[in-house]
């Protein structure tokens, strides 16, 4: 699953990141949750890919106490949410087409 | 494995930079993993083997970690490179052109033009294609920045070496220059800083193109 996903990973954890601010765990909670379990990444590799998206200007993140411990939290940025929103249309349209020709 | 015994593993992975902040979040992350597992009824030792499971093998974390960081790394190193070609200024013009005595020549010597030519024109590509290093760096296309620094490296020891037959052709005509070692002194640690920079990229570019 996770050589079928790591195309799209960015596309994922933007999309959890839209709904709120969260820390890593959090995120592959909501990631496992929302897809009924089907994906199911190797949760220490998300980490690479949110500080890639960090750097990259999409995302932000800072030390926050949550739940009375202190945690990394990561939210979606204004650039963050024009990357998400471009990629989403260029998702609807792949899977349109595949939907398509895979009957 | 347990949580302790994993983070360990990983933190001698990692790389330096930015390892404690990787390490605090991991660890935050699999005592909340463990805890889950404790939740639907795993003993102590058995939950946390679980949590070291889901978060994936060491060094395949730590690999995916270390291409992260050699993106910053890189950017760095051009940084480094066009601050070292632009510092060349100095012992190529500034300290000469304020330290030198009076030219003892009504016209300048052909063979002195063509080196003063060749040496600054080698600097000016030096100091282009160590600009199109720094802006790759910061493109999806950041593993050539590495071999365009190295480039560089070559250019400005090129200008170098142009501007050393100067001095000696200069020295010739003119001994009582004393300036001269001053930009040796400068021109050599303009061209270190670029070699390192370079070398450092490129050993990062590995990471990168794994990446």
């Amino acid at each position: 699953m996770w050589d079928a996903l790591k195309s799209h990973v960015d596309l994922l954890l933007l999309s959890v990141l839209e709904e709120e601010p969260v820390h890593g765990y959090g995120l592959v909670e909501s990631l496992r949750e929302r897809s009924d379990g089907a994906f199911d990444l190797a949760e220490g590799t998300v980490y690479p890919s949110l500080y890639r998206l960090e750097r990259r200007g999409l995302v932000t993140s800072r030390w926050e106490a949550v739940g009375g411990r202190r945690r990394r939290v990561y939210r979606l940025t204004s650039a963050g949410r024009g990357a998400l929103e471009r990629q989403r249309t260029e998702w609807h349209g792949f899977a349109r087409a595949m939907e398509t020709v895979v009957r | 494995m347990t949580i302790d015994a994993y983070l360990a593993e990983l933190e001698q992975r990692l790389p330096r930079i930015g390892r404690r902040r990787v390490l605090a979040e991991a660890q935050d992350h699999l005592r909340d993993s463990a805890a889950r597992h404790r939740a639907v009824g795993l003993a102590d030792s058995a939950a946390e083997a679980a949590a070291v499971d889901d978060f994936g093998p060491a060094h395949v974390v730590a690999r995916r970690l270390a291409a992260e960081v050699a993106v910053r790394e890189t950017r760095i190193a051009a940084l480094v490179a066009l601050a070292a070609v632009a510092f060349f200024v100095f012992p190529l013009y500034v300290v000469p052109e304020n330290t030198l005595p009076p030219a003892p020549w009504a016209e300048k010597p052909r063979d002195i033009a063509v080196l003063q030519q060749v040496s600054v024109s080698l600097w000016l590509v030096a100091g282009v294609l160590a600009a199109v290093s720094a802006a790759l760096a910061w493109t999806r296309w950041s593993r050539f920045a590495a071999p365009v620094l190295v480039t560089v490296s070559a250019a400005l020891a090129a200008s170098s070496l142009a501007a050393a037959a100067l001095v000696l052709r200069w020295f010739a005509v003119t001994p009582a220059t004393p300036s001269w070692p001053l930009a040796g002194v400068l021109a050599a640690g303009s061209l270190l800083a670029c070699a390192i920079a370079a070398t450092w990229a490129h050993a990062r570019g590995r990471l990168l193109v794994q990446d």
